[in-house]
């Protein structure tokens, strides 16, 4: 993605959020909407909360921090602040990213802490009511429970709406360093 | 440079002229005169730092010339903004970015010929000088005096000599050493206790002070003054000094060191900064509860700094702080290991040696010691630590640098190769992520790049939870080894 691209995504970011909140405050007979960014992680789809994006950038390198799980890819320098780069692709057990310039880091805000989701592409912005937000299925593996807040069908693609805090939970990342160590 | 009259006289050191204030008067009062004063210095000497151009103003006739400037410091309001300190972090952190940019923009500047555009040349040298400019003023706004903590000091000798029963007299010098915030307010518990233990084992009673000859009152000097980019705040009192046999039989009691233990003079100083030492007779609510220097070091080693103690008996002790001027900028050496570098702190830092092959010996638990000088060090492989797979592991090939933990034993972290002494500003990785082991925090070098900060500490309990400690016996096996071969 050329810059030039991921500038004109910023704009359109910050256009809908404000138009979401003006619908949100005059229209109270219309269902809530809220909107969601869509990125690819090889064939699947997720999102995260428009709300918790803080930016979208391309790849570049990142110094790799010792002794932390494989899915931490390292920190980068995001204007002054260190910010902590995760593999979404080899959180979910897959093998890391071969991450190239066309690889796209989105940056989001999750509590107090800003941390950067490596990701194939991001690929679309959703507007939805909370009725278009399927719940997940009860399947052994309870680890797609945690992680995911909902399932969304669009024009017949899945995304898999992301828990970040579940996700990048620091406990988690704590045990899971002990696991890599 | 006190009179006896309890004036101070503010003047640098080998600079025959001085303002005569009196210190007892209103901080502002003192720095509004002096500020006044330097108006016309200022003229004079451009390139004055601030906080030495308030005290080497150039009076013809210090104590006339005081005088005057008081009344003109009626006109002259103080102007300051009370600003949330996120707010100036946001500004430093812009400034570094504008000062990266700014450096990558001059690496592209060479590559392609400017030359025929002489206008382009000029005004990038302009941006460069501004932006320098910009920084430097930028990380002055931390700054502030440590007057602050001096007055607290004043209040807390008044209050607590009468306790004692002591007449002591607290004497400033350097209040208007400026250093960052942070480390001002760093500084309030350590120089608290140490007043305290002045004036509560340093200092005599009035009666046997006269008995020694010395004046009932008794004097605590507090001295704060800029060194080679860092800041020495001294207490000395010219009490009894350090009472050497009494502190001896105290460790030896306490079991902090061995019956037999023969130490120098200046080892047994060292002694009251061991945990749990005390020599109070009796527990007071000043001293006794052997909570005290250990603290003290804890937290000035905890700020990047050091302390010393000397001390002479019967003539009085001088503890000495040595501390940096900012919590967030560290000297550090960047270090190349395999394709990764990281930052050692030059605090840590003793020496940097290439070891002889004969010098290198392993350990029956895998550890590897070097001899240096006939002494015994550890050898910590930063890219064993650090998992960094392309890095020398030979430390005759590489480079070991020999670095100090707080135990006071060294350590050699085995490097490849030095890159060159550089400032950095310390980022925590806590904010975002979380803690790691062997890494204090990360610095943004000038290129942008994100580069951690060893942890010395950090680094040589890591190494030893990952190779066992190194034992008495296996240092022995070592020795025993080394002299069969000579």
């Amino acid at each position: 993605m050329s810059d030039e691209a991921i500038d004109a995504r910023d704009i359109d970011l910050a256009a809908l959020g404000t138009d979401r909140a003006v619908k949100g405050k005059d229209d109270v007979v219309v269902k809530a909407t809220s909107q969601y960014i869509s990125f690819r992680v090889g064939e699947e789809e997720y999102g995260v909360d428009i709300m918790l994006v803080r930016e979208i950038k391309g790849w570049v390198g990142v110094t790799s921090l010792p002794n932390t799980p494989k899915y931490m890819r390292g920190v980068l320098n995001l204007r002054g602040i260190i910010v902590p780069i995760f593999d979404l692709r080899c959180r979910f057990g897959m093998d890391r990213t071969e991450a190239t310039n066309l690889h796209v880091v989105v940056i989001v805000q999750v509590g107090e802490r800003t941390m950067g989701i490596l990701v194939d592409a991001v690929s679309d912005i959703l507007t939805v009511t909370e009725d278009d937000i399927n719940s997940v299925p009860d399947i052994d593996q309870r680890q797609d429970g945690e992680y995911l807040n909902g399932l969304l069908t669009v024009d017949e693609r899945m995304v898999g709406l992301l828990n970040l805090n579940a996700l990048f939970n620091l406990d988690a990342i704590a045990s899971g360093a002990q696991m890599a160590g | 440079m006190i009179d006896e009259d309890g004036k101070g006289v503010y003047a640098e050191e080998g600079v025959d002229y001085g303002i005569f204030v009196d210190l007892t008067a209103n901080p502002d009062e003192i720095y509004a005169a002096t500020e006044a004063v330097v108006t016309p210095a200022a003229q004079a000497e451009s390139e004055v730092q601030p906080a030495t151009a308030a005290v080497s103003a150039k009076v013809a006739a210090p104590e006339a010339g005081a005088a005057p400037a008081k009344q003109k410091s009626t006109h002259i309001k103080a102007t300051s903004i009370r600003v949330d300190l996120d707010r100036v972090d946001k500004l430093v952190n812009m400034v570094g970015e504008l000062v990266i940019t700014q450096s990558m923009l001059a690496q592209h500047m060479t590559s392609i010929d400017l030359a025929k555009n002489q206008q382009i040349m000029n005004g990038f040298e302009e941006l460069s000088m501004h932006t320098r400019e910009l920084q430097e003023n930028v990380m002055a706004i931390r700054m502030q005096p440590v007057s602050s903590v001096f007055a607290r000091m004043r209040r807390l000798v008044r209050d607590l000599a009468p306790k004692l029963e002591k007449k002591v007299k607290l004497i400033t010098r350097g209040e208007e050493t400026e250093v960052d915030k942070t480390v001002i307010e760093e500084l309030v518990d350590p120089l608290t206790h140490m007043i305290r233990n002045s004036m509560d084992h340093g200092l005599e009673t009035p009666a046997e002070r006269e008995a020694n000859g010395k004046p009932a009152e008794g004097t605590v000097k507090l001295s704060a003054e800029h060194r080679g980019g860092r800041i020495i705040i001294e207490i000395a009192d010219d009490g009894r000094g350090i009472n050497r046999p009494k502190v001896l039989q105290k460790a030896k009691e306490k079991g902090i060191i061995d019956a037999n233990a023969n130490l120098t003079d200046e080892e047994i100083d060292q002694l009251i900064f061991a945990p749990g030492f005390s020599t109070a007779d009796q527990v007071s609510d000043v001293s006794g509860r052997g909570v005290g220097m250990d603290v003290v070091r804890q937290n000035i080693t905890s700020l990047g700094g050091r302390i010393t103690v000397t001390s002479v008996p019967g003539k009085g002790t001088t503890t000495s702080l040595l501390l940096p001027l900012t919590l967030a900028v560290l000297d550090g050496m960047i270090v190349e290991v395999g394709s990764e570098n990281y930052v050692v702190p030059i605090n840590n830092i003793l020496e940097t040696v290439r070891p002889q092959p004969k010098d290198v010996h392993k350990l029956m638990s895998g550890a590897r010691v070097m001899k240096v000088r006939g002494q015994y060090i550890r050898l910590v492989s930063l890219a064993k630590i650090f998992k960094v797979n392309d890095a020398v592991s030979d430390p005759c090939k590489g480079l070991v640098v020999l670095a100090e933990t707080d135990t006071g034993q060294p350590v050699g972290l085995i490097v490849d190769k030095l890159i060159g002494q550089r400032q950095v500003v310390m980022k925590s990785l806590e904010s975002n992520y979380s803690s790691i082991d062997g890494i204090s925090a990360a610095t943004i070098l000038g290129n942008g790049k994100v580069c951690l900060i060893i942890d010395v500490e950090g680094i040589s309990t890591t190494e030893k939870k990952m190779t066992g400690d190194v034992t008495m016996r296996d240092m022995e096996r070592v020795i025993e080894g080394d002299h069969a071969a000579e």
